[in-house]
């Protein structure tokens, strides 16, 4: 089943057309990549899922529920979470607050306190944060602040997640560490759209890739197979 | 109440803190007895308690980066509704100051819907002008206002045992309700709506994400703090006795509130109160006797001061985080 | 009878144009978002009746030393928005929500809460102009709007400062990577916005009855009057300020000068819902 579907979405910025007709389905419990040169529409496409950018035709469902006019944070509660492609902290708080807050205000109910602190402290070790826990989220460096944009999305206990560029500026290292986390947050049953510009991501952990290219999409298909269509070197090369 | 217990589980410092402020308000409660009744001290004190509240209600609705210059209609609405309730019904001003409350807490819930696009400088801009509006309606509505002439022999509180409308009883009136006012603005900054205000003030696109509606939380918390600014000027006009549009309506009861939060320090519950304790004792003992005329110029100067040197207000000063429990 | 309120609609509405063009001067270049303008308004105004009143000048003697005076205060205000941080628009709001209070309440000091007026009685002399009558100072105001903003216009339109100038307001970093002094051009633009009020303040002081408290109207209209106009659009200026002027003195005449205010400000919540990110919209 398609957790989610996007069907024919245009969207203009000013009188620029920015994504023009564009569709694809996320089925359930895989991974996809969006890849495409800068400026194609990528961020536009998570904006217009995530609520924040009303599409002017179109519509998107999640989980067969159209949600193309829900405000974001109720697409939030349904079960999506995303990540911005310039990490968003709340700076003002501490590393261990940031993902507190995405566990407090996803739930419809309180949970026990107790549990909330575990949970917490369990999503910042697996992103490898709980040393700076207590550190102000201002003052995080640029790697550590994209950890931290993962932690908070994940504390809402997503079914779909949206990161954007979430491996741009990381070391080798940092990025195998990165794949292993998805791999496991995957076998575990989450479903993941990941936007790569420098495919770090998707050739490894994407079953299927989306193309896109001046708001339009060029190809979609299996990583190995789109990478060597011509007409997507040319979009990267031109 | 589970994110309190949060709270406490996450600050063990809060527990002292609360303490303490406990013991400052029971001791407050205990100047009375020391000091004679009809003393100027206990009337300075009584209206930094009112202007306090006023501050605690403000600083409610920018926790959550709203800034409003137009609290003055709500306080005045709050005056004329509780008076005007008073009067034609013939009730007991404690009973009317909540038709005040109410009064107040629509016009607010109004204006939030009204302003709901607005941000920042443009939702400042708004509630500035907003103060107009009702004011234009107390000033021609004569037939029930009386106009610019005003409303006179607005009922004063009384209390068992205590002359009525003495110092002493507005000052147990007004410090009753800065306690009050007090332990809710501190309940809801330490449960999950306070928390919702915490991370729209910081980015409000993201707090959407993690599933905030922003819009519900500002409109509930502009509704209180409509609610606080109108009780604190129906209790103005039951201590005063007579109101006026242009008395109540002013400018002074939008710059008041603002002045003593920033000042003492918004992003701590208590720093409104600190700012209104110090700036009014500092306004009536000394600019006062200085500048009979221009006296205010002190809250003037505390805004610019306090935007160009402390952001953190005197609380931040004192190592308050920005995040406000520590401050409680 | 509505050629009278035309004539002297458009009168005020030309001094609304000057002193609006002074607050879309100062926020284009500074992004300070100046609450005081009405403030600095009358501070040119007590000025102007100091140097009248007390020392004996006539009228307009007493303008360029308004002029002199506003631009001194301004190069310390200049000096002091620089130091405010970000969020720039709202803390600047703030800050001069601050200096409103502190500059009505030194102008209680020294001038008390009395209305004071600029008396030049040679101005309510009528003239007669193709069978209109103005008062000479109906005249003299719309002759000083109309030369001051054409010139402003010449200047920003025609001159290469004034080219510059522009851009440091349409985009300051692209400006300064084309070699303008932004810094430079900034404390002119903004000198320059401050000596508009000081051209205007002597104006509204033998206008109106001017009081210590009497400056936030003129800062609501100046803020209504960019808005609709939009930062740094000159001509656009003028005809939101002559709107503005005639609107004024129509609903003074017919609901009164009691509603004036409230209609003002009733005017700039409709342009803020119209318009909510009023200036941004423009830039
Ligand atoms: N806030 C905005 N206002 C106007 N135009 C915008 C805005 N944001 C993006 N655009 C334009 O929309 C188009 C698509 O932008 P988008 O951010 O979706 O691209 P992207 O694929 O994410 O690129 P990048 O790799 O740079 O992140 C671009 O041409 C961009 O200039
Ligand atoms: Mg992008």
């Amino acid at each position: 089943m398609a957790l989610l579907e996007v069907d024919k979405i245009t969207t203009y910025r000013g009188s620029q057309k920015v994504l023009d007709s564009v569709s694809f389905s996320v089925e359930e419990k895989k991974i996809v990549g969006i890849i495409g040169p800068n400026g194609a529409g990528k961020t536009t496409i998570f904006d217009a899922i995530s609520g924040f950018f009303k599409p002017g035709k179109g519509r998107i469902s999640f989980e067969r529920i159209e949600i193309t006019h829900f405000p974001p944070h109720r697409i939030a509660k349904m079960g999506l979470g995303r990540t911005f492609q310039i990490p968003r902290p709340f700076k003002e708080q501490t590393v261990f607050e940031n993902v507190l807050l995405g566990h407090l205000m996803s739930r419809p109910r309180l949970m026990d306190p107790d549990d909330v602190i575990t949970e917490t402290n369990i999503i910042l070790e697996k992103l490898e944060l709980s040393s700076k826990k207590e550190t102000l989220a201002g003052e995080l460096t640029l790697s550590e602040q994209r950890r931290l944009e993962i932690a908070r999305a994940l504390a809402t206990n997503p079914k779909l997640l949206l990161l954007d560029e979430v491996a741009a500026g990381l070391s080798p290292a940092a990025i195998d560490r990165l794949v292993n986390l998805l791999k496991q947050l995957n076998s575990q049953g989450m479903t993941i759209v990941i936007i790569d510009h420098f495919l770090n991501l998707t050739i490894q952990l994407a079953s299927n890739v989306i193309v896109l290219d001046n708001g339009r999409k060029i190809a979609e298909g299996r990583p190995d197979e789109v990478l060597n269509m011509r007409i997507v070197r040319d979009a990267y090369l031109g | 109440m589970k994110v309190i217990t949060l709270t406490l589980h996450l600050h063990q410092r809060f527990f002292p803190k609360v303490l303490t402020v406990t013991g400052f308000i029971l001791l407050l409660f205990l100047v009375p007895l020391l000091a004679i009744q009809s003393s100027f001290l206990l009337q300075v004190l009584s209206t930094s308690f009112l202007y306090a509240a006023l501050s605690l209600s403000w600083n409610l609705l920018a926790y959550s980066g709203h800034i409003s210059l137009g609290h003055a209609a709500f306080f005045g609405l709050g005056a004329y509704g509780s008076a005007l309730f008073a009067l034609n019904f013939d009730t007991d001003p404690f009973t009317s100051i909540w038709a005040g409350g109410l009064a107040g807490a629509l016009l607010a819930a109004f204006s939030g819907i009204l302003f709901a696009r607005l941000r920042g400088a443009y939702f400042a801009l708004a509630t500035l002008a907003l103060v107009e509006i009702p004011k234009m309606i107390a000033d021609n509505w004569v037939s029930l206002t009386r106009g610019s002439l005003g409303l006179l022999n607005i009922p004063p509180f009384k209390l068992p045992l205590i002359n009525a409308n003495s110092n002493l009883t507005i000052y147990l009136v007004n410090l009753s309700s800065l306690t009050i006012l007090l332990l809710v603005v501190a309940l809801i900054l330490n449960s999950r709506w306070g928390w919702a205000l915490r991370a729209l003030r910081q980015d409000e696109k993201v707090s959407m994400t993690i599933g905030i509606n922003s819009n519900f939380y500002t409109l509930i918390t502009i509704s209180v703090s409509g609610f606080g600014a109108g009780i604190c000027g129906a209790i103005f006009a039951h201590s005063i006795g007579i109101i006026e549009p242009g008395m109540v309506f002013s400018l002074h009861y939008s710059a008041l509130p603002m002045v003593m939060a920033l000042f003492g320090g918004r992003f701590s519950v208590i720093g409104p109160v600190v700012g209104s304790l110090v700036l009014t004792l500092l306004d009536q003992f000394v600019f006062q006797p200085i500048f009979p005329a221009g006296h205010q110029i002190l809250y003037g100067l505390a805004i610019m001061i306090t935007i160009l040197f402390m952001p953190g207000g005197l609380m931040g000063l004192l190592g308050a985080r920005k995040h406000g429990i520590t401050g409680s | 009878m509505y050629l009278k309120l035309l004539i002297s609609g458009l009168a005020l509405g030309s001094f609304y144009a000057i002193i609006a063009l002074g607050f879309s001067m100062i926020f284009g270049v500074t992004r300070v978002f100046n609450l005081a303008h009405g403030e600095l308004l009358l501070a040119g105004g007590y000025v102007a009746y100091v140097a009248c009143e007390r020392f004996g000048l006539g009228f307009w003697p007493s303008v360029p030393i308004s002029v002199l005076a506003l631009t001194l205060l301004g190069v310390i205000l200049y000096r002091v928005f620089r130091v405010i941080k970000e969020p720039l628009e709202l803390n600047t709001i703030v800050f001069t929500f601050g200096l409103v209070i502190a500059l009505q309440n030194l102008f209680l000091i020294f001038f008390s809460a009395d209305y004071r007026i600029l008396t030049t009685p040679e101005w309510s002399t009528t003239i007669e102009i193709f069978n209109v009558s103005f008062t000479r100072g109906q005249l003299t105001m719309f002759l000083t709007a109309f030369i001051s903003v054409s010139a402003l216009y010449f200047l920003l339109r025609h001159t290469f400062w004034g080219k510059a100038l522009r851009a440091t307001i349409q985009d300051r970093e692209a400006a300064g990577l084309l070699g303008i002094d932004v810094e430079k051009n900034s404390i002119l633009a903004f000198l320059g916005g401050i000596a508009l009020v000081g051209l205007a303040g002597p104006f509204f002081a033998s206008f109106h009855y001017i009081h210590p408290t009497g400056g936030i109207e003129a800062t609501l209209i100046a803020i209504i009057v960019t808005i609709v106009a939009g930062v740094g659009h000159v001509r656009a200026i003028i005809w939101a300020g002559w709107g503005m002027g005639l609107l004024e003195n129509l609903v003074t005449t017919m609901l009164g000068a009691a509603f004036r205010e409230g209609v003002t400000s009733l005017v700039l919540i409709a342009i803020l819902l119209y318009k909510p990110c009023g200036l941004a919209d423009n830039q």
